[in-house]
């Protein structure tokens, strides 16, 4: 017997957790690729960038966070815009970001969750029809049923169960590791926000300590 | 930023789509078989007169091909020579109670049988000397099967040989032979030298023997099991 005529056997509610395998295969290599993209060499990203603040060149740290297309690059460019607002505009527009970006990383995380739910509960739902289904036939033969029309039955109903735990196993995994990613991700995001906000803050009362020399 | 999401979702969408068809084409070339490989070995029972055994999983089949068979056994065990020469007929060896049934049923039913024979032999002026082989071996039939290891095969159909005319021995012979998987007997080996008519005879007549063919999910390989037919003068 072939697999697919296996996968037949089970009827209409396995084209439904193939669906959902479908869409949370699509979600997984979607993250995959996002979250690959968005990770970068935090410590070296840090050093270019208070190089660029302290030299005052603004546009020179808004180009190179250009070139580096990853979200702490993006929000940091966001704060940028705003150096000549003050500190505090930097803040809020990087907190702004962030919350922007964020959402962009987390995005298809609650379609996989709902993935690695339904599938299992779906292939339970397939099962318990088909056992009604065997069971109504067992009736219908009025009891003189052989154990193999039971045995039929009943493994053909719990294909839908074996399919539903191999599509929702994996995404629950997958759903895990990308939330924990996304994670480390915005961690290292407050860290460089954080860190280019006390540059800039560092350079204002720079100014300031010079101005204050220069008034005195 | 220059990587757009809409690109990236369209690209996972359209290659998860590509890796569930490629899983359904990897599903459809693994052929997942729940194959028990059968016993080399087999012994060989009598499916054919038994509505006490277990009729197993393709019982209804066996019940139909009973029917078809019974007639058949009886018009070729007739036209024996008329001398006294015949095979007689030893206990069978099968022991397995699940797919014979029980001697004393057997008897009756037997000698049921060889009444409604006799009946007909007054009718008809055939010699029936061959007929009343059934009724000698005391719930089984003329001839002996050995057999390594369990696994049985029921017997659908069999005849058995006529002694052929002008042979004056006594003398069993052992014949080993296949059991293809749809039931029929296979190769033959002869495991005794005799006279190459007894010889003949009961290969010709194994070569007619019918077995219940191996259920679809087993592995469809031959089977192996020896038989002896005891040539007896009477």
């Amino acid at each position: 017997m072939n697999l697919f005529e296996i996968f037949l056997k089970g009827g209409f509610i396995m084209w439904l957790i193939l669906a959902t395998s479908i869409v949370g295969l699509a979600v997984v290599i979607d993250r995959f690729l996002v979250l690959r993209k968005a990770r970068i060499n935090v410590p070296a990203f840090m050093v270019r960038i208070r190089g660029f603040i302290k030299k005052k060149d603004i546009s020179g740290a808004i180009s190179y966070c250009m070139e580096e297309k990853s979200p702490v690059a993006n929000i940091v460019r966001k704060g940028l815009k705003k150096y000549k607002y003050g500190h505090d505009r930097v803040k809020e527009a990087i907190e702004n970001a962030g919350s922007q970006e964020i959402s962009k990383l987390e995005k298809g995380l609650t379609i996989l969750a709902t993935v690695a739910g339904i599938a299992p509960l779906l292939g339970f739902l397939g099962t318990v029809t088909g056992m009604i289904q065997a069971f109504m036939t067992i009736q219908d033969l009025a009891g003189a049923a052989n154990p193999s029309d039971l045995a039929g039955g009943i493994w053909e109903a719990l294909i839908t169960t074996a399919f539903g735990l191999i599509v929702g196993i994996p995404a629950l995994a997958f759903y895990n590791y990308f939330l924990s990613a996304v994670k480390r991700l915005v961690g290292e995001m407050e860290t460089v926000a954080n860190d280019v906000v006390d540059v800039i803050q560092e350079g204002e009362a720079e100014e300031a300590e010079i101005d204050d020399e220069i008034e005195l | 930023m220059n990587f757009s999401y809409k690109k990236i979702k369209q690209i996972s969408y359209s290659a998860s789509f590509l890796a569930h068809l490629i899983i359904i084409l990897l599903l459809w070339i693994i052929n997942l078989s729940f194959d028990y490989s059968p016993k080399e070995y087999v012994e060989v029972s009598f499916g054919i007169s038994g509505q006490t055994g277990s009729a197993g999983a393709i019982g209804d089949q066996l019940n139909k091909t009973e029917e078809n068979a019974k007639p058949e056994e009886k018009t070729t065990t007739k036209e024996k020579s008329q001398e006294v020469k015949e095979v007689e007929l030893p206990k069978s060896k099968t022991t397995d109670d699940n797919n014979v049934i029980n001697p004393a049923d057997k008897q009756k039913e037997v000698q049921k049988e060889t009444k409604k024979e006799n009946t007909k032999k007054e009718t008809s002026n055939v010699s029936n000397q061959g007929q009343g082989n059934l009724a000698q071996g005391e719930g089984s039939f003329g001839f002996d099967i050995e057999w390594g290891g369990s696994g049985t095969r029921r017997i659908y159909y069999y005849t058995l040989p006529e002694y052929p005319e002008g042979v004056q021995k006594e003398i069993d012979i052992r014949i080993r032979f296949t059991i293809k998987p749809d039931g029929t007997v296979g190769s033959v080996t002869l495991l005794t030298k005799a006279d190459t008519r007894l010889e003949q005879a009961a290969i010709n007549s194994l070569w007619q023997w019918r077995f219940e063919p191996l259920p679809p999910n087993a592995k469809q390989t031959n089977q192996t099991a020896v038989i002896v037919f005891p040539y007896r003068l009477r």
